[in-house]
């Protein structure tokens, strides 16, 4: 055959046709997920008695003719996968930070006057606490002596295991609250950081866009001064934190059961628990999409997430220091959606809203008294 | 159904094509019709009825058009118009599902066929008007949904066409296909490179922009932002209007150019000679040129280009951005023209200035449709007042190294001689593999992003 004859183009083209029919094009994508994925989206369906259940509208949304310049199939992709490029995450922040002298704000606030909202906000949290056992801390704990418990327990080989007297407290702690904390997210928890200078300059992100349950730990993210490292490599280094806030599972919403998910969370935090003695861990719940948003997706809308969230509470544990924060209440429309003014896009929060998830987080610290629950 | 969906890709079009050749040559143009249906019907079932009736009307006034009646011609190009608008504003003030998917662009189709069959004074020979070509010509799935707006003439072209002399040599025949099969992809997977792998990326970054807020966006991220999207718009549709020239080469139809690498433009008026050249085309032949032109005096040339323009404008949009847009274009437009008929130095710096700064700025306009964000937006572009939002400050040094390499390529693909090389050498082994790269890459991308429905990565 004569050299212009020849179709290497064509042939390339006619196999990968053949090995899609073949494929499907999902080597990545093993059987057993998407059979995971099928029973996932049963049990969706099934789940319609979930009181904030999302209108299911038509899977298929169709391509809009886009304005002409760009063409009507430009449209088809809602986002792009952003997942390869590296996102800013936050490096780790140097060590020993002040710990601030007002680390608690509103000193005059007495310890009586906070025991009866103590009470109402354990309810709403899902924590099941002794009721006897609160009021005798609650009687001895005070701003000023969360201080001293901050100071005191910096120390890493003065752990206390004993979480039980870790409270919730109700008023607005100050910024420095944060100042051992550190966060875990996706890009969520990256605007987080971006748009909320206050808590960027105290707290530590380890947060990246497209971040997963399963990939959190062991993918190597943080930028830091030797390079990137894992989350699981840096939690290890001798640094030890004194909370740890999780926001995860946006991104995996789409795979897996409610059941697997809360399984692969318990061993992430079990991992993390391990690493961090001394820290206590809140949950903060998958924040909710818009109705607009959910309404058009199969995958991400309101109904999964709250059935993941509620499979992420059970993991809840203030007798191991874990918590669970509902921050959707703070930035909930009055539907159980997020409130679409807040939101473009549907799934970020904008810019100016990441102050409500901020003011959420401050109003609702845990701390723990002086002495410590267990030795009162 | 996209050029990218890999149900169409890898399932309509090949086995379309395989139908197609081995049909007899008789049966193509119905297959073409046929084809074009259920491509129309999986991207918009809802509107296939009257993609259908508006086929047939314009046929039964083509006929008389044809026959050289007035009458018939104005009642048919009053009913396109008054359709086009209707779906246009139905679609922008009550419901975006009321206009059709591909409506602006095959009714200009038909339009531009009624006035391209109206006998010429001169005695010409009358056109002959065949139904089911008509029908194929007008929903001929390759343009159907974006374009480009192809000329009858164009089409008579095509070598489904013809009648096909009985080739004897079977080997002969398949060798005919082949190679046009394999031109069309040489064509197409560019353009698939360019939309998958530059725009459908870049188009991240912008709605990640519009995600954060726009009052919350630096000033240096806003240029970004401008450049970003000014690229995305042009490989979208460059990258769209590539693939669908490569189909329309599978089938045998001549190559339709539609862009012409508008950033190397001199000039705003040259830019839009190179930017959706067919729709410039259609307002050229059919508006300008009728109207006058630029040979009647200056003021009958303002006057004929500030209608095209904003025809221009509402056919993109009926929302005030589009006019605004429009109105900004055909301002760089007449300060060109008044420069050039001064033989003013001062042009060429004045044109590329145009292009290269003021076309992206043009583009933010045409892109935000809410006056209010739009009005953010410039303000962040121009800083003269604080539009108080609070702004990262590492956000551009972020959105640049997320995006930077997509920036890069976008910029090199911008200078002609980079695709003119590629496209004159396509036969060189290295060329070839370069596109089998790239296709694959493509393929990989498109997974990646949102077809998979196990795949949501993008939080």
């Amino acid at each position: 055959m004569a050299k212009r004859d020849r179709c290497p183009l064509l042939i390339i083209a006619a196999a990968a046709a053949v090995v899609y029919t073949l494929t499907g094009f999902q080597p990545g994508f093993p059987a057993s997920m998407v059979q995971a994925e099928e029973k996932a989206s049963v049990a969706a369906s099934s789940a319609a008695r979930e009181k904030q259940a999302a209108p299911t509208a038509d899977g298929n949304a169709e391509e809009r003719q886009a304005k002409a310049p760009s063409p009507a199939d430009s449209a088809a992709k809602a986002g792009q996968e952003t997942g390869t490029a590296a996102s800013a995450a936050q490096g780790t922040k140097p060590e020993s930070k002040p710990a601030a002298s007002a680390a608690a704000p509103e000193a005059k606030q007495g310890a009586e006057s906070a025991a009866p909202e103590e009470k109402q906000e354990t309810k709403s949290a899902g924590l099941s606490v002794a009721d006897a056992k609160q009021e005798m801390i609650t009687r001895t704990m005070t701003p000023s002596g969360y201080v001293r418990t901050l100071r005191q327990d910096r120390v890493p080989t003065a752990l206390k295991s004993d979480w039980s007297s870790y409270r919730r407290y109700d008023a607005p702690v100050d910024a420095s609250y944060f100042s051992d904390a550190l966060f875990i997210g996706d890009s969520r928890t990256v605007g987080l950081s971006e748009y909320c200078p206050d808590l960027d300059e105290q707290a530590t992100f380890y947060s990246k866009v497209s971040l997963t349950v399963k990939a959190a730990l062991d993918k190597a993210f943080v930028n830091t001064e030797d390079g990137k490292k894992s989350v699981d490599e840096l939690l290890s280094d001798e640094r030890q934190f004194r909370k740890i806030y999780v926001m995860l599972g946006i991104n995996e919403i789409g795979g897996g059961t409610a059941e697997s998910f809360r399984e692969d969370y318990g061993t992430m935090l079990k991992r993390i628990r391990e690493k961090q003695p001394a820290a206590i861990i809140i949950i903060q719940s998958i924040m909710h999409v818009t109705a607009k948003k959910g309404s058009g997706d199969r995958h991400i809308n309101n109904t999964r997430i709250n059935e993941r969230n509620a499979a992420i509470a059970e993991l809840a544990d203030p007798e191991q220091g874990i918590f669970y924060l509902d921050i959707n209440e703070a930035l909930d429309d009055g539907n159980g959606d997020l409130d679409a003014a807040l939101s473009f896009d549907g799934v970020h929060l904008k810019a100016a809203s990441y102050q409500l998830w901020y003011d959420y987080l401050r109003t609702h610290a845990y701390v723990s008294p002086p002495s410590g629950g267990g030795d009162a | 159904m996209s050029f990218t969906d890999f149900n169409f890709l890898f399932r309509f079009l090949p086995v379309f094509l395989i139908v197609f050749y081995l049909a007899p040559a008789k049966a193509r143009v119905c297959l073409l019709i046929l084809g074009s249906y259920l491509f129309y019907a999986a991207a918009d079932p809802r509107y296939v009825l009257l993609l259908a009736v508006l086929s047939f009307l314009n046929y039964l006034f083509g006929r008389s058009v044809a026959g050289g009646s007035r009458a018939a011609f104005f009642t048919a190009v009053s009913v396109d118009l008054i359709a086009l608008l209707a779906a246009k504003y139905a679609g922008q003030y009550v419901d975006s599902i009321l206009l059709p998917v591909g409506m602006s662009f095959y009714l200009f189709r038909m339009l531009s066929w009624l006035c391209d069959i109206r006998p010429s004074g001169d005695g010409e020979a009358k056109r002959e008007i065949r139904f089911t070509e008509t029908l194929a010509y007008f929903a001929f799935f390759p343009q159907l949904l974006s374009g480009p707006i192809m000329r009858v003439g164009d089409f008579e072209r095509a070598s489904f066409r013809k009648e096909a002399p009985k080739e004897r040599r079977l080997r002969k025949k398949f060798r005919d296909v082949f190679a046009r099969l394999e031109n069309g992809l040489a064509v197409f997977i560019p353009g698939l490179a360019f939309k998958t792998l530059l725009a459908d990326h870049l188009r991240s970054m912008w709605e990640a922009l519009y995600g954060i807020g726009y009052e919350s966006i630096s000033t240096p991220l806003a240029w970004l932002g401008a450049y970003s999207y000014s690229m995305e718009l042009y490989y979208d549709f460059w990258g769209y209007s590539l693939m669908a020239a490569g189909i329309g080469i599978m089938l045998g139809a001549p190559m339709i150019e539609n862009f012409r690498h508008p950033y190397a433009a001199a000039g705003v008026g040259d830019f839009y000679r190179r930017w959706h050249m067919t729709l410039g085309f259609f307002f050229r032949d059919y508006v300008y040129i009728p109207l006058g032109g630029s040979r009647k005096g200056w003021l009958v040339t303002v006057r004929n280009l500030a209608i095209v323009w904003l025809l221009t404008g509402i056919w993109h949009g009926v929302t005030l951005n589009y006019l605004l847009w429009a109105g900004l274009v055909l301002f760089m437009i007449l300060l060109e023209k008044a420069l050039a008929d001064r033989r003013s130095g001062l042009l060429p710096l004045v044109g590329r200035v145009h292009v290269l700064l003021f076309i992206p700025i043009t583009w933010v306009i045409f892109a935000i449709p809410d006056a209010e964000r739009l009005k953010t937006y410039l303000l962040r572009l121009f800083p003269i007042v604080s539009t108080g939002g609070v702004v990262y400050d590492g956000d551009f040094v972020k959105y640049l190294i997320t995006y930077g390499i997509y920036l890069l390529f976008s910029l090199v693909f911008l200078v002609p001689c980079v695709y003119d090389y590629l496209r004159h050498h396509r036969r060189n082994p290295i060329v070839t593999i370069l596109l089998v790269i790239l296709f694959v890459m493509s393929l990989v991308s498109v997974s990646r992003a949102g077809d998979n429905p196990f795949l949501y990565l993008q939080f």
